[in-house]
């Protein structure tokens, strides 16, 4: 949970900063420029941000240390993981401390993390959608078809001109401020009166056809799914009005494809007119709003502009493939790089193993110890393939255990005495081996030691769940370290 | 209206073919300015029709061999009557992230619109 929470928090961070450059370079580059290619840059980071998956490029981050997995994948799994050096009790100055309370706060702080997120996610999209569908309907139910034949003749002459194959249904509402087109599968397109001129009503079916068979709606539903995913980010809300903005100056681009000044002067006549008429309806607050203006004013520009320009394909591709790489890559996600810091490569003998690894912060309790054995618990909630061997290393239990799917039993294969006198231990890994193929879930695990003793082992691995489920691993290669063990100190049984 | 009677979807799309003409009109009228997105057929049509002259929204004039209809109840009371008034800007902006537009419903004082149709003649000058 940690992990998808890290991740959604990446992608937004690295898609926000591309969206700020895009749209600081914006009013340079659309001098050169036509708004097609922020069109598509627009979706492609919305559809990065609605994907919020780590691509699961550990090798990115850690070429060196996957080329030693597979270098290990051929040693003796026993030489693997001999039995590591004992601390010196000198070293073991602190008194027993129990601090699995920290760890338990920080899954506690990514749970609320996430709570917050999804409930303010389904927040956003059902507010939103149900306020589409109560208001569509309302708008469907007091609508009339339009009496004028014209509308129909135009929409199927512009249809077949335009290649529109579905039947688009004009309807006449009066409540409604500007010509729309609703709906997908039976789509409506809603006037506002039909008194139009006839080259107004042209352009204005022209503009919603273009929208149509562009698959606007379908633009718009994918960055209102980013939007919802990303609700927190304000540079995502700035990003959707650029989009519907660019996505605008697409549509007009389209209709005035070929068009001379004296056609998209009418045009832009026929906005403004739109707009005006609405105003006389009295439809509109009458408040001065200068945010609008000025984006009518830009797209009149748009309008206006008789250039050819560039759709500037190779810029968005350029772009396109860096935010998807870039938010691709990534520290292993859900792991604090200061963890692994804390493990001085000294600690543990194979210490070079784990840098290729995906490491998370769970938790092994120790419930009890007897020298030489100890009643371990850690805490994870996995699926991990079968005759997976639990390894725990960075203490003297340097033991590889080979779980048994069937039993969801480990045996100890090596080394399994604790010695007398050892001292507290911290932060000591659990990594689990694969040696099989098919899943299962790992909740408990029963070590038998070689004495007859039994010690409990449950698995809450979370982060490697939501990476890796399905995943089939060459055998010998490590799946998990386990860090943030309790810091206990291990004193000489008088039994 | 005294006792308050309500229109269904069905009912309210006859009621607007009926609102929208001056004269009475027969069924067939009726049925031919229905919107499609219904699969009306007459047999539907006319009960509808009776039964929406038995609320008292329809007169039926039987006097000519076709069944002349007129509406009883204007739309303005009705929509009065609904508590449907023109839908607002906030109605309408909950559209905005799941239909297209002409143009983003954000705008305008009268001043505003002036200025734009400054600005629109500025470019068309300049270009």
């Amino acid at each position: 949970m940690s992990q998808f929470v890290v991740n959604i928090l990446w992608v937004s961070v690295v898609c926000g900063v591309f969206i700020l450059g895009i749209w600081a370079l914006s009013p340079i580059l659309s001098k050169h420029f036509n708004a097609k290619w922020k069109y598509w840059v627009w979706i492609l980071i919305a559809l990065r941000l609605v994907v919020p998956i780590n691509f699961g490029l550990p090798q990115f981050t850690a070429p060196a240390g996957m080329s030693e997995v597979m270098a290990i994948q051929n040693m003796p799994v026993a030489e693997l993981f001999a039995p590591l050096p004992i601390p010196s009790q000198a070293d073991t100055t602190e008194p027993p401390v129990y601090s699995a309370h920290s760890l338990m706060e920080s899954i506690a702080i990514y749970q609320v993390l996430f709570l917050v997120w999804f409930v303010g996610g389904i927040a956003f999209a059902a507010v939103q959608a149900a306020r589409y569908f109560i208001v569509k309907r309302k708008i469907l139910r007091w609508s009339a078809v339009p009496k004028r034949h014209e509308i129909d003749e135009t929409i199927s002459k512009l249809s077949m001109e335009m290649g529109i194959n579905a039947a688009i249904f004009p309807m006449v509402n009066k409540g409604i401020a500007s010509p729309m087109i609703m709906g997908l599968i039976r789509p409506v397109l809603m006037l506002p009166h039909e008194d139009y001129e006839s080259n107004e009503l042209t352009f204005i079916l022209r503009h919603e056809l273009t929208h149509f068979k562009n698959k606007d709606i379908v633009y718009k539903v994918v960055l209102f799914i980013a939007n919802a995913i990303h609700w927190f980010n304000p540079i995502v809300y700035l990003m959707v009005q650029e989009a519907h903005a660019d996505m605008e100056r697409v549509c007009d681009d389209a209709v005035l494809e070929n068009s001379g000044t004296e056609e998209r002067r009418e045009y832009g006549e026929v906005i403004l007119n739109s707009i005006g008429q609405q105003k006389m309806r009295g439809n509109v607050f009458t408040t001065n709003f200068y945010a609008g203006t000025n984006k009518i004013k830009a797209r009149f520009t748009n309008i206006m502009d008789v250039k050819k320009k560039k759709s500037g394909f190779v810029q968005l591709l350029v772009i396109a493939f860096a935010a998807v790489i870039l938010s691709g890559i990534r520290p292993v996600m859900g792991y604090p790089t200061e963890t692994a810091n804390a493990i001085q490569p000294s600690d543990f003998v194979h210490s070079h193993i784990f840098t290729a690894m995906m490491v998370d912060s769970a938790n092994i309790d120790i419930l009890d110890i007897h020298l030489p054995y100890a009643n371990l618990m850690v805490a994870t909630n996995d699926y991990i393939a079968p005759g997976t061997q639990v390894f725990i290393s960075g203490t003297t239990l340097g033991n590889v255990f080979t779980i048994n799917p069937a039993t969801r039993t480990a045996y100890i294969r090596n080394n399994t005495q604790l010695p007398e006198g050892f001292g507290y231990y911290e932060e000591s890994i659990l990594s689990i081996v694969v040696s099989g193929e098919s899943d299962w879930v790992f909740e408990q695990a029963n070590i038998h030691l070689e004495n007859g003793d039994i010690w409990y082992i449950h698995a809450h691995i979370n982060e490697f769940l939501a990476e890796n489920l399905n995943v089939s691993l060459p055998q010998g290669s490590v799946l998990k370290h386990v860090f943030h063990t309790d810091r206990v100190l291990i004193e000489p049984s008088n039994e | 209206m005294k006792n308050k009677k309500w229109l269904g979807d069905a009912e309210l799309e006859i009621m607007m073919v009926l609102w929208r003409v001056d004269e009475p009109v027969t069924s067939k009228y009726v049925l031919e300015n229905l919107p499609k997105r219904r699969a009306w057929v007459l047999a539907s049509l006319m009960s509808s029709l009776a039964k929406l002259c038995e609320k008292g929204f329809v007169s039926c004039d039987r006097t000519y061999r076709l069944n002349q209809y007129v509406a009883l109840v204007s739309e303005d009371d009705y929509k009065a009557q609904e508590g449907e008034k023109v839908l607002s800007n906030l109605y309408e902006n909950s559209l905005h992230n799941f239909v297209t537009t002409l143009y983003s419903k954000k705008v305008i004082g009268d001043t505003d619109i002036e200025e734009l149709r400054q600005f629109l003649d500025s470019l068309n000058k300049g270009g």
